[in-house]
């Protein structure tokens, strides 16, 4: 297990220096001169120039600047933002750093039990009439993607019938046309791998075996089946998760929430690459991290890497 | 359980011949709506009704009607023109990311696979780190250095659809090179690229049709999400995803630009998706029924 | 005294390409108290179709055509689905040919053992392990107190098999069904375990039913042999009868191809041919294609089983004429 566990977290390591490699890059070898910029009537003031450029560490070699980088990632330090001149980028994101994730969790809350119902239900009913239109609708619910989603149930739900507001981010109410935009497309993937999953659990010997020893069509599936389908699912909760967390971006654009997606859009028109290679580092982070979690979940779910074998 | 297994290869009961009908069906379904999408583009050069970049703004948000069938935009455009075009737009990226995703991930994978080594690992290690980003990151970072447009979508998509083929093909080569044929091939002097070539292609080909034609839905799909964030197609080039993120601020009083844009992006790619899932049950050699 | 088992003229169907086609027709055959009745053929003549069927495990789409299953004089198609399943498991047990993948990887051996002892009986969650304990080590499994907390994928094959038996042993069945319990298994491990099931037989006198593709593992178990081949029953005899002089030709081929130690053979025999599928049941006798001896008659007409004097049972147009072999020669 500990062997197991050591694996995972070495695998972390490559994205994670691809990641803070790539993103320096990007900060730092962008078209025009961001101090130009910055400065912009006051093109001039050689003085303002050089303190700004010292305030920012240009002035000194790319070496000492991605040293200085990686030491500032270690201290949670983002460096400073372009578009607003000397603030740091931590307090440009701080507010939004808990709105992402949060909308992300909330989606896969819910996207996690209807969508392996779904599936499971589809499985037990397979070739049924309710087995067909289950299939149906999580092809469209994959297919569609979740802004042209929004569009619909917007119109449908916020403006037609008035059960949601439509934009904002003051009450509950405002979250919930976002949360069951971003878990369709979730649902609907876990629920079309449930289904598949749950069909190969149904064929496998050990189920015949319990029903052989005359345990209930209940425990069978419950207990028997239902546990087998679970395991393999998990691993793709973390893939999931990570869809989710990019899917903020669109979402939070749409009804104009204020979190990191709609923040590292907003930076890239505004080529705020500090904020944008930040939000990108968290992003892949998270990401990551996430994928490691439910690899070591999975580990202590399934006895078969849990424990070791014949002794 | 040896007796079973032969039943069951020969089973074709009514359920599972119903089953099988409604896969056939839902496959036809995806194929009319892609041919519609792919005729669309294909012929939107002549069945545009207006031009689809004049602007005119004595006819901004015309509801549907007579003149303009699906109605007007913020700045007087036809929407039903752009919608054509768009689909153009969406088919012609989509396909060139596929082009290059195959050619790259073809290419790395049979020589991964043949060459083996520090090459092979070399190549699965950046596929893998390349997998381990969320693809809209991906485009976020190459839309921050390149800015917003065609070449970063078409860039940042391919960079995220090789290394999937890639693995395929590799792992299919890996497979056909312990067949006899292809030990024959070799003994007899033929070049490794002649052999990779005219022994191994035409075999991964079923499979990477596969592949390819459930990548089309998401390659649209990612192209359609790029526009809608303004990171895509830009104007006055219309782009369904951007369309619709035209339209949403008129939607309450104008709904028919965001939800005509809506309903042609998911036919397309419902289309996409059920013609590349019966593909795959057609192609995929099977011996238990699912 | 009734039988323990009694398969009475049993014919089931399965859907086939074009219409539905009979995977076994008319197979009947009993099971007294104690008795070790071994079902012999090749993979494809039907045997695991009978035994499924006598435990109403067959597929949904599976259907039983003609004839009846007694247990113990109760005809199991007449019981509602709750006394089915307080039957199935408890009364009639079975084991299967992979212990692998017949156990769930996911919960421990002696969890898996007391289930059913749960189920049926009652029993409270540790009591019911206690139980496993001891069922453990009546089927022979050394450290039953370590090996409950087991996981399957801890256990080698021949234990494996031992905590199947003694699933299947947990609640005394008056029938035990074998299908294929030693195909995977190490030869050594082979003779263990039917060893166990005989010690199990001679304690409890419950009938066995014992399923294999192996003459060899007949020989030393079986008190009766029934001989199957695409879906018909060709022959049934005691057991020393049936090696001493079988009567069709399907169990003489069977007979010279077991490897014997000690008779030096240029290559082992091999029957040619192999067995048909249900769709493709030959017209007359359905061995006819691969029987030295056939004739017209065989190619054209089925024949009836029919009942010797003596108890044997054979289905062949032929067997007076040719019916002299014998094991020895």
């Amino acid at each position: 297990m500990t062997a197991y566990v050591l694996r995972r977290l070495l695998g972390l390591f490559p994205v994670l220096v691809a990641a803070i490699i790539l993103t320096f890059a990007a900060n730092r070898f962008v078209p025009g001169d961001p101090i130009t910029i910055m400065l912009g009537d006051q093109g001039g003031n050689v003085v303002l120039e050089r303190k700004l450029r010292a305030e920012y560490g240009l002035d000194r070699p790319v070496s000492v600047q991605f040293v200085d980088y990686v030491s500032g990632l270690a201290r949670g330090d983002f460096g400073l933002s372009f578009r607003y001149p000397g603030v740091p980028v931590t307090q440009v994101i701080k507010d939004a750093l808990w709105i992402s994730p949060l909308l992300a969790a909330a989606a896969l809350t819910l996207a996690i039990p209807i969508g392996i119902a779904l599936g499971v239900l589809a499985a037990l009913r397979r070739n049924t009439l309710a087995d067909t239109g289950i299939i149906l609708i999580l092809v469209a619910g994959l297919s569609i993607p979740n802004f042209a989603l929004a569009a619909f149930f917007v119109w449908g739900f916020a403006l037609k019938l008035g059960w949601f507001p439509v934009a904002g981010w003051t009450t509950w109410k405002h979250a919930v046309l976002p949360v069951v935009i971003l878990a369709i497309p979730a649902a609907a993937y876990l629920a079309r791998l449930a289904r598949t999953f749950m069909l190969e659990v149904l064929q496998q010997d050990y189920v015949r075996t319990a029903r052989a020893k005359g345990l209930s069509e209940r425990l069978v599936v419950w207990r028997h089946s239902l546990r087998n389908v679970l395991v393999p699912i998990l691993t793709v909760c973390g893939l999931i998760f990570g869809g989710l967390i990019t899917g903020t971006i669109v979402v939070e654009t749409i009804f104009n929430i204020p979190g990191l997606g709609r923040i590292a859009i907003e930076s890239i028109f505004a080529r705020d690459y500090p904020v944008t290679m930040a939000i990108v580092m968290l992003f892949t982070l998270f990401y990551a991290v996430i994928n490691f979690a439910v690899d070591v979940l999975y580990g202590l779910v399934d006895p078969r890497i849990r424990v070791e074998a014949v002794r | 359980m040896n007796g079973n297994v032969e039943v069951v290869a020969d089973a074709t009961g009514a359920r599972d011949f119903l089953r099988r009908f409604i896969r056939t069906r839902s496959a036809v379904l995806g194929f009319i709506l892609v041919v519609l999408a792919v005729a669309t583009a294909v012929l939107s050069p002549w069945i545009t009704p207006n031009d689809f970049s004049r602007t005119n703004m004595a006819f901004i948000w015309e509801p549907p009607g007579q003149d303009f069938v699906l109605g007007t935009d913020a700045v007087g455009r036809d929407v039903l023109s752009r919608l054509i075009v768009g689909a153009a737009v969406s088919l012609v990226v989509a396909l060139s990311v596929l082009s290059i995703a195959l050619v790259v991930g073809t290419t790395a994978g049979m020589v991964a696979a043949w060459k083996g080594g520090w090459f092979d690992a070399f190549v699965m290690r950046t596929a893998d780190v390349t997998l381990a980003f969320p693809d809209l990151i991906v485009a976020i970072l190459i839309a921050a250095m390149l800015g917003p447009g065609i070449p970063t979508v078409i860039l940042s998509l391919a960079v995220v659809s090789w290394p999937g083929i890639a693995r395929i093909t590799r792992s299919l080569v890996l497979s056909l090179r312990s067949e006899l044929f292809v030990d024959a091939a070799i003994v007899s002097g033929t070049a490794a690229r002649t052999i990779l070539l005219r022994h191994c292609l035409p075999n991964i080909v079923p499979a990477l049709i596969v592949r390819a034609s459930v990548g089309v839905g998401f390659v649209v799909m990612a192209e359609a999400t790029l526009s809608f964030l303004g990171l895509g197609v830009q104007e006055p080039l219309p782009s369904w995803g951007g369309m619709i993120r035209d339209g949403l601020p008129a939607l309450r009083s104008e709904p028919h630009l965001a939800l005509a844009a809506g309903t042609a992006l998911g036919l397309t790619i419902i289309g996409f998706n059920l013609l590349g899932d019966g593909l795959r049950d057609l192609l995929d050699p099977r011996i238990r029924e699912r | 005294m009734t039988d323990a088992l009694s398969i009475e003229h049993l014919t089931v169907s399965f859907p086939g390409p074009r219409d539905r086609m009979r995977v076994i027709e008319d197979v009947s055959l009993s099971i007294g108290r104690g008795e070790i009745v071994g079902l012999v053929g090749e993979s494809g003549s039907g045997k695991s179709v009978t035994a499924l069927a006598a435990m109403r495990l067959l597929a949904a789409t599976a259907q039983v055509d003609a004839g009846v299953i007694r247990l113990q004089g109760r005809d199991l198609a007449a019981l509602t689905k709750k006394e089915l399943l307080s039957v199935r498991g408890a009364e009639i047990a079975m084991i299967f040919q992979e212990p692998m993948t017949s156990l769930n990887p996911l919960f421990r051996a002696g969890f898996q053992i007391g289930e059913t002892l749960q189920a049926h009986l009652g029993l409270s969650r540790r009591e019911s392990i206690k139980r496993a304990v001891e069922l453990m080590r009546a089927v022979g499994i050394p450290d039953p107190e370590q090996r409950v907390a087991d996981y399957p994928h801890q256990l080698s094959g021949g234990m494996r098999q031992r905590v199947m038996i003694a699933m299947a042993m947990a609640c005394s069945p008056k029938v035990l069904i074998a299908d294929e319990p030693t195909t995977a298994l190490d030869v050594t491990i082979q003779a263990q375990i039917l060893a166990l099931v005989r010690r199990l037989r001679d304690d409890t006198a419950m009938g066995v039913l014992l399923i294999t593709h192996d003459l060899g593992v007949v020989a030393g178990m079986a008190n009766r042999v029934v001989v199957m081949y695409a879906g018909l029953i060709m022959e049934e005899a005691p057991v020393n009868d049936l090696f001493a002089r079988s009567l069709h030709p399907y169990t003489r081929l069977l007979l010279k191809s077991i490897p014997r130690v000690g008779v030096k053979t240029e290559r082992l025999h091999q029957i040619s041919g192999t067995t048909p599928p249900p769709s493709r049941f030959p017209a007359g006798c359905r061995f006819h294609p691969r029987c030295p001896d056939a004739t017209d008659q065989c190619r054209n007409h089925i024949p009836a089983l029919e009942v010797l004097p003596d108890g044997r049972k054979v289905r062949c147009w032929r067997w007076r004429e040719t019916g002299l072999m014998s094991m020895a020669a």
